[in-house]
């Protein structure tokens, strides 16, 4: 007897509950009624996002596979499979096994593809490290990551993270993973044919995680403890087992589909390969290994113990499957098969426990969610220039920048992590974009994360077109033509209209910048009720993108290379400060509008940038974001630690405010350095795409030099400089409380 | 004196791949039959200069919800002796 509590304590609401009645026209057993709660919740279902996510492109200049778990584009006969996905919620009570089984779960979703993984990259989002609770995420997270990642052998080759109040209490974990395959080998996840088998692969099922996709994600946070025992436990040595005896139980030509057992484990695995093959899948639970002794049917069916999968096998081949299983120390085992009507019917010791239709499972209800203009953009969307005073010493100002943690060098982080395993990776954590070879090929592939959420903040629609030109510019200044997207977006409670109206304008944002630069959306994750007892956190689209290298000795990094090489500004800058680092860190103001943003200007900074790069014009070439000019020049003096290389910059001739010109984060702008001689033909290319151009100064020296109008802005040491920048992370987290 | 043993293992519910290992390993050395479960924890010492029993109990049992053990995937349990 189902009672209303049961169904409530799930996350059914009553309608759905109703809707589950009529659908089944009886009463739903308990094993059904927690799959459907399993099946419809936001974490599986998408119930309020669905509507919104169909405008995403599907197109783009690259051919685009939008597969069941993960998508990827066609570069010649290989296939470049990726996903982000956010792991929030369990990280911040676990982060270390968080963040790792949030590195395990993406890479699964790239190997049931049929590609190996081949790389990964992270987008972290933290509260204010004066919090010592933060600090032990940031440190948790990073371990998670490198424990996991460095196991097993995938490179994590770069992303970012942003430290903000308004992560307080909710962290953001979002895991990318990019993984190749030939276009032939590629799998699906579905499971067709009569007769065929149905086999359970991989680890055993404990009760990990029961009810985690609904319980934890579903729901906003406001005590961690009491949920706690739904964080699950990563074993990066028996996932290298599975993506070996996975890759090559599907070079057998016996395995017709595949599916991770993530969310919501057995049961969307089971019901989504029914519905996605147009068939059914009759199975028998006795079968299933169990790690615990006692589990509910139920348990087993939503259970979301790691290192799983389902399959679906040829009748006949499932010995040959079992063998190479056993050869990896991982069970196989027969637990059902496909049938004609298109029902998942599960037993028990022979007794029936559910008996649905595969797809009224898999469809979601889809909501038509409210929405209304958050209040606080009027607060704050207006910002009085006059009343900002320029500060008199610009020397403090560009340290405390290079010193706040969201703009410091980040190699506290990725010298943790391994980025050198498998042996391509061109250009190392560091850089604006991260670059692998593509094994076998000229070519290289060029991966970057990118998201600046308090621009979001301030103009969700535009905040996202950022997210989305940044990303693209950091792919261009490696030598890479933007290719594909994968987004994860992570935003407050979708029932609340403000948040969800933020959530639309992100989404139209990243549609229409991403449909202006023909790059598809091949895969995606949506994260809802990241929420703290003060707030939503901000508005948070990661867009990770990765983009195409023809030719691999055309790469470009973003630190000068010589000494007396012309430095060029490529874009405009204005005079605005609205959500810049500058603002916050320095005035403690959180206003004004996100940057201006032209995407044809962008695109024409773009287009030269790759141009220059690919005649083998530029030396360096580095984009413009949090922090401004004199930000990002200092970064191109001091990135690489070897060789740290001075500038003086003394032909600005602005006339809007300095502290805009220095520190104002206008969109657009590319700084590259080059030898005088191939000035002119640079000149020439800029001309052709309309680009502005200045020379701004020229490398060389000890010292990072800035004047306008002979007037000196900033003079200091290049140590200086890079203690500052290089160390503020690790001291930040040495401090004690 | 007191000293306190403080045992911290992974709860039951936990999958322990370090166990795994270990019983693995064990039953490639030909105790195949008799293995039933490894699970592997740790051992803390903690000596304590005091000698109120009740006292201790509790700032033990304080510290390993504070740092000894992870209350998200661990149990703990520990025993008290007098020591010289």
């Amino acid at each position: 007897m189902i009672t209303s509590e049961t169904y409530r304590s799930l996350g059914l609401t009553d309608k759905e509950y109703q809707k589950i009645l009529s659908l089944l026209k009886r009463e739903p057993t308990v094993t059904e009624l927690a799959m459907f709660a399993a099946e419809w919740s936001e974490h599986c279902g998408y119930v309020s996002s669905r509507n919104l996510l169909k405008i995403l492109p599907k197109t783009g200049k690259y051919k685009t596979l939008i597969g069941e778990d993960s998508g990827g584009i066609f570069v010649d006969d290989i296939a470049i499979i990726f996903k982000m996905e956010s792991h929030n919620h369990p990280s911040q009570v676990e982060p270390k096994q968080g963040a790792a089984t949030g590195v395990g779960g993406i890479i699964r979703d790239i190997f049931t593809a049929g590609a190996r993984p081949i790389a990964s990259l992270n987008s972290l989002r933290f509260g204010s490290l004066s919090e010592p609770y933060n600090k032990y995420l940031l440190q948790g997270v990073v371990d998670g990551i490198q424990f996991y990642g460095n196991c097993l052998g995938v490179p994590t080759i770069g992303g970012e993270i942003y430290f903000d109040e308004s992560y307080n209490g909710n962290c953001l974990v979002n895991a990318m993973s990019i993984g190749i395959a030939k276009k032939n080998e590629l799998a699906k996840a579905c499971a067709f044919g009569e007769g065929n088998s149905i086999m359970y692969v991989g680890a055993s099922t404990g009760r990990d995680g029961i009810g985690g996709c609904s319980v934890l994600a579903s729901h906003e946070f406001s005590e961690g403890d009491a949920k706690r025992p739904t964080v699950q436990i990563g074993d990066p040595f028996m996932e290298k087992c599975l993506i070996e005896a996975t890759l090559e139980i599907l070079s057998t030509g016996y395995v017709l589909g595949i599916k991770d057992m993530g969310a919501a484990g057995l049961t969307c695995a089971v019901s989504e390969m029914a519905s996605d093959g147009e068939s059914g899948i009759d199975m028998e639970l006795c079968n299933i290994p169990l790690r615990e002794k006692h589990m509910e049917p139920w348990e087993i069916m939503v259970s979301e113990s790691q290192a799983r999968m389902l399959v679906c096998v040829k009748a006949g081949k499932e010995k040959a499957i079992k063998n190479i299983f056993s050869k990896w120390d991982l069970n196989a085992v027969t637990i059902g098969k496909v049938i004609k009507d298109k029902m998942v019917r599960i037993w028990d010791n022979g007794k029936i426990l559910v008996e649905v239709k595969a797809d009224i499972l898999t469809k979601a209800p889809i909501y038509d969610m409210p929405y209304k203009k958050p209040e606080y953009m009027k607060k704050i969307n207006n910002l009085d220039i006059d009343v900002v005073h320029e500060p008199s010493d610009y020397n403090i100002v560009l340290l405390n920048l290079l010193k706040s943690p969201s703009i410091a060098s980040k190699e506290w982080v990725y010298e943790q992590y391994d980025h050198m395993i498998q042996l391509n990776t061109v250009v190392l954590p560091g850089s604006d974009a991260a670059v692998i070879r593509l094994k076998g090929t000229n070519k290289a592939i060029a991966a970057t994360t990118d998201c600046n959420s308090r621009y979001c903040y301030l103009n969700p629609y535009r905040g996202a077109q950022i997210a989305v030109a940044e990303a693209a510019r950091n792919l261009v200044c490696s030598g890479a033509e933007p290719a594909s997207v994968t987004d994860c977006l992570n935003f407050g409670n979708p029932k609340k209209p403000d948040r969800y109206w933020q959530f639309k304008n992100c989404v139209q944002g990243i549609t229409d910048a991403c449909e202006f630069f023909d790059v598809s959306v091949a895969s995606g994750n949506v994260s809802f009720y990241n929420e703290n007892p003060a707030g939503a956190v901000y508005p948070t689209p990661a867009i990770g993108m990765i983009g195409i290298i023809d030719d691999i000795n055309k790469v470009c990094t973003q630190y000068f290379k010589n000494e007396d090489d012309l430095i060029i500004l490529l874009g405009i800058s204005l005079e605005e400060l609205g959500g810049s680092e500058y603002l916050k860190l320095v005035h403690e103001l959180v206003r004004g509008d996100a940057p201006e943003l032209d995407l044809k200007m962008e695109r024409a900074v773009q287009l030269t940038t790759l141009e220059a790069i690919r005649d083998g014009l530029v030396n360096s070439a580095h984009d413009l974001s949090e922090g401004g000019l004199a930000v990002g020049l200092a970064e191109c003096c001091m990135s690489n630690k070897e060789k740290l290389i001075g500038a003086v910059v003394d032909n600005l001739n602005f006339d809007i405010r300095t502290d805009a010109l220095l520190f104002g984060e206008s969109q657009s702008r590319i700084i590259l350095s080059c030898a005088e001689k191939s000035l002119n033909q640079i000149k020439k290319i800029a001309k052709k795409h309309k680009t502005s151009l200045q020379v701004i100064g020229s490398t060389g020296g000890n010292r990072f030099i800035v004047s306008n109008n002979d007037n000196k802005l900033i003079d200091l040491s290049l140590e200086k400089l890079q203690d500052t920048w290089s160390n503020a992370l690790r001291r930040d987290i040495d401090s004690s409380n | 004196m007191l000293k306190a043993k403080v045992y911290v293992n992974l709860k039951n519910t936990v999958v322990d791949p370090q166990g795994l290992a270990t019983k693995n390993a064990l039953k490639s050395l030909n105790y195949e039959r008799e293995i039933e479960e490894v699970r592997v924890g740790k051992l803390i010492d903690i000596r304590l200069d005091m000698s109120d029993r009740k006292k201790a109990e509790q700032m033990i049992d304080e510290m390993c919800k504070k740092l000894l053990s992870n209350p998200t995937i661990e149990d703990y349990s520990f025993t008290l002796e007098e020591v010289e």
